[in-house]
């Protein structure tokens, strides 16, 4: 195809090198395309020229800013109070139950306090935004 | 009425600057050296911490509801205190460095003792508790790659591709002593590195339950023998398994040379056992390697 | 009397308790835990709101040469929908402050991205399409449009509160009707001479009057709780465990079943009942 437009090559090379064509900007070499590549990868990995201006925010901005984190702050902090307070409930209440069981019944104590390697089920999944198609799978088969 | 400036004496600039006379007071030899350069005002705002927003570092990092963190708080934590209670357990006191003695100022001062049979001190394993439920805290992930120790360009394919699965900036690792069968030489890169905590971790932690190990044929689970008995936990990807990330899946023709990776799960428990229990809840499957 | 209590322990604890000292049983917190996400008070949506916000701002500029190859159809559709910012005239004044563009990104703000969509909206479709796509779209095809299901489901809106889909944000708790009170499910120990494990205890009464098509998890064989039922002369040890799908089939036509949230628990179980276990139920 080049060829027949153009003649031969050695008539191309000898007008590419008769006619000196002015191009603006500095002149890239040519980059084989695996160098493109990783060149790419640096440039997508560096910090340079992406990096966004820094916030300087106004004394107003930085006193309202200063009052949501402390808001913030509080209601996690009472959060947590709470979280806190029930696991020690909890805690307590499974003190306070084996306590009672050792007195009450040793042999079942024995069989409680047994410990075993346990893993938990797959089928315990961390909550999603949304729900699945079918909500809740209900034909289970027990295995036999 | 005088309105010449006060002049303040900056801890940058020293004290003989501005004075017409000669001190009589004698020089202080400072014992703790200062490096004064750093007291530059212009340095004072990297004084202020990270999570200020008028530092340079500030990074947001509750950024949206966070769904791992909260079925550990709302779900797990309490199933784990209930399933780690162990009525009357101790205190299991980990190995510490002995003295030598003390009759004589020469044992007494000289340094402690190794450990008995490990060597190093270990921790005390506490009984669970309400206050020290199993927790994950990081993942650490890591990326060697042999032949970067040859081109150290190729490292830069390694460093991106754990950004991509991430959403953090990797750290470049370094080769640390000089094995010369295997090309080793010390401060050659070698790979890559990163740890991530928080929403990151989370939404790494969905990736991988919920995309990546399902579609895993030959994936079975991470053995139940793993474990540094710290409870940290690691298994690895091989580069074939790293292609089911969404992140690079989209993307295959940017990724052409995978590296397998190591990843830790740093977790607060005390046993491996613990953790792995920890880790089971958080949907990570295993199994007993025969 | 520490030869007749050694006595006792041989022949078995349970039938000499139930003439004397209260009945030991197994009562079981069966939970169904939350499907879906806890749902986010005003001010925490506000709060991650404002924090997202300041994160996108300060986020690095998105490399489009490396994800989009300069030259593909891909890079062309992008370049379609996310057009250049304004740029920095020295000859113009702009009232707002001069831009500062790097790569193609005024870094004074965020940036703001969209990306090609693989199909098309309802309202951007020809009539005579419309009728066509909605034949050709599957639930395989990876180019429709994905639509999140509704949070809230049909039992919600029937309020159905034998419905294990109701309120899937929240922990149900299984709670049964005996006589004329709200329970949790309680299985006393069976006075033979055997003991009987609590949490075995506890499965093998669920499936007696659940049946046996529940998936279930027994969290720990420890007990989490116990409480002196002084009324019937009872102790009962609380074991808890999850159900994990499968359905709760009452045996018997008769009995009653809820799967309630802890507010509603509060209104049907027993004041003094409720009180003294509260702290063992989910606040989600």
């Amino acid at each position: 195809m080049f060829k027949t437009i153009w003649g031969s090559d050695k008539a191309v090379a000898s007008v590419a090198a008769t006619s000196k064509i002015f191009i603006r900007g500095k002149q890239k070499a040519a980059m084989t395309p695996s160098t493109q590549r990783i060149v790419n990868q640096l440039s997508a990995l560096s910090a340079s020229r992406k990096q966004p201006k820094l916030l300087s925010l106004c004394n107003e901005d930085l006193i309202k800013n200063r009052t949501i984190t402390n808001a913030w702050n509080v209601y996690k902090r009472k959060l947590f109070q709470k979280r806190d307070e029930q696991f020690e409930k909890q805690y307590n209440s499974i003190k306070n139950a084996m306590e009672d069981l050792k007195q009450t019944s040793p042999e079942l104590f024995e069989l409680a306090n047994a410990k075993e390697q346990k893993r938990f089920p797959l089928e315990m999944r961390i909550p999603t935004d949304f729900p699945p198609n079918q909500p809740w799978v209900y034909n289970y088969a027990p295995k036999k | 009425m005088s309105i010449a400036r006060q002049f303040v004496r900056q801890f940058s600039s020293t004290g003989v600057v501005g004075k017409p006379g000669y001190s009589t007071v004698e020089p202080v030899h400072h014992l703790v050296n200062i490096r004064k350069a750093a007291l530059k005002p212009k340095y004072q705002g990297l004084l202020i911490p990270k999570d200020d927003i008028r530092s340079v570092g500030f990074k947001p990092t509750e950024i949206d509801q966070d769904r791992v963190a909260e079925y550990y708080q709302n779900t797990l934590k309490s199933d784990l205190l209930l399933h780690n209670y162990e009525h009357g357990a101790q205190v299991i006191e980990g190995e510490k460095k002995r003295s030598w003695g003390t009759d004589s100022p020469y044992k007494l001062y000289r340094n402690l003792k190794k450990a008995k049979r490990v060597g190093r001190a270990t921790r005390d394993i506490h009984p669970i508790k309400h206050d020290n439920v199993p927790q994950l805290e990081s993942i650490y992930i890591q990326s060697y790659n042999k032949w970067a120790l040859e081109e150290s360009w190729l490292n830069i394919s390694t460093r991106l591709q754990l950004s991509q699965i991430t959403n953090v900036k990797a750290k470049q690792i370094y080769a640390k002593a000089n094995i010369l069968p295997w090309r080793l030489r010390e401060g050659k890169p070698c790979g890559a590195k990163v740890e991530i905590k928080g929403i990151d971790m989370s939404q790494f932690i969905t990736t991988l339950t919920e995309l990546v190990l399902p579609r895993i044929r030959t994936f079975k689970g991470i053995k139940n023998t793993s474990g540094d008995s710290n409870g940290n936990i690691t298994f690895g990807l091989d580069p074939d398994n790293l292609k089911y990330f969404p992140e690079i899946e989209s993307f295959q023709d940017l990724f052409p040379n995978l590296n397998g990776v190591h990843i830790t799960f740093k977790t607060t428990a005390r046993t491996d056992e613990q953790a792995r229990t920890l880790l089971s809840a958080l949907g990570l499957p295993f199994y007993d390697p025969n | 009397m520490r030869g007749l209590s050694g006595n006792l322990s041989r022949v078995g604890l349970v039938r000499a308790y139930s003439t004397a000292n209260p009945t030991v049983s197994s009562t079981l917190i069966l939970s169904r835990n939350p499907v879906i996400t806890a749902d986010v008070p005003k001010f925490e949506a506000q709060y991650y709101k404002y924090q997202n916000e300041l994160w996108r701002r300060l986020m690095w500029t998105f490399p489009k040469w490396f994800y989009f190859r300069e030259g593909t159809l891909a890079e062309q559709r992008f370049r379609q929908l996310n057009k250049d910012p304004v740029a920095d005239n020295p000859n113009i004044e702009f009232p707002r402050g001069r831009p500062q563009i790097r790569h193609k990104r005024d870094r004074r703000f965020k940036q703001e991205l969209k990306l090609p969509k693989t199909y098309k909206e309802a309202d951007e479709l020809e009539p005579a399409e419309l009728e066509q796509a909605q034949d050709t779209i599957t639930e395989d095809d990876l180019a429709r449009k994905i639509v999140p299901n509704s949070r809230t489901t049909k039992a919600d809106q029937e309020n159905d509160l034998t419905s294990l889909e109701r309120k899937l944000s929240r922990t149900l708790y299984l709670t049964i009707q005996n006589g004329s009170t709200w329970i949790l499910p309680n299985f006393p120990e069976p006075s033979s001479e055997q003991v009987t494990a609590l949490h075995t205890l506890a499965e093998e009464g669920l499936y007696k009057i659940g049946g046996e098509k529940i998936n279930y998890f027994n969290v720990s064989n420890t007990p989490c709780h116990v409480y002196n039922n002084s009324k019937d002369n009872k102790k009962e040890y609380f074991i808890k465990s999850h159900i994990l799908s499968g359905d709760f089939q009452p045996q018997d036509k008769s009995m009653k079943f809820l799967w309630l949230t802890k507010e509603e628990l509060k209104t049907h179980l027993d004041k003094e009942y409720y009180q003294d276990i509260e702290h063992l139920l989910s606040e989600i």
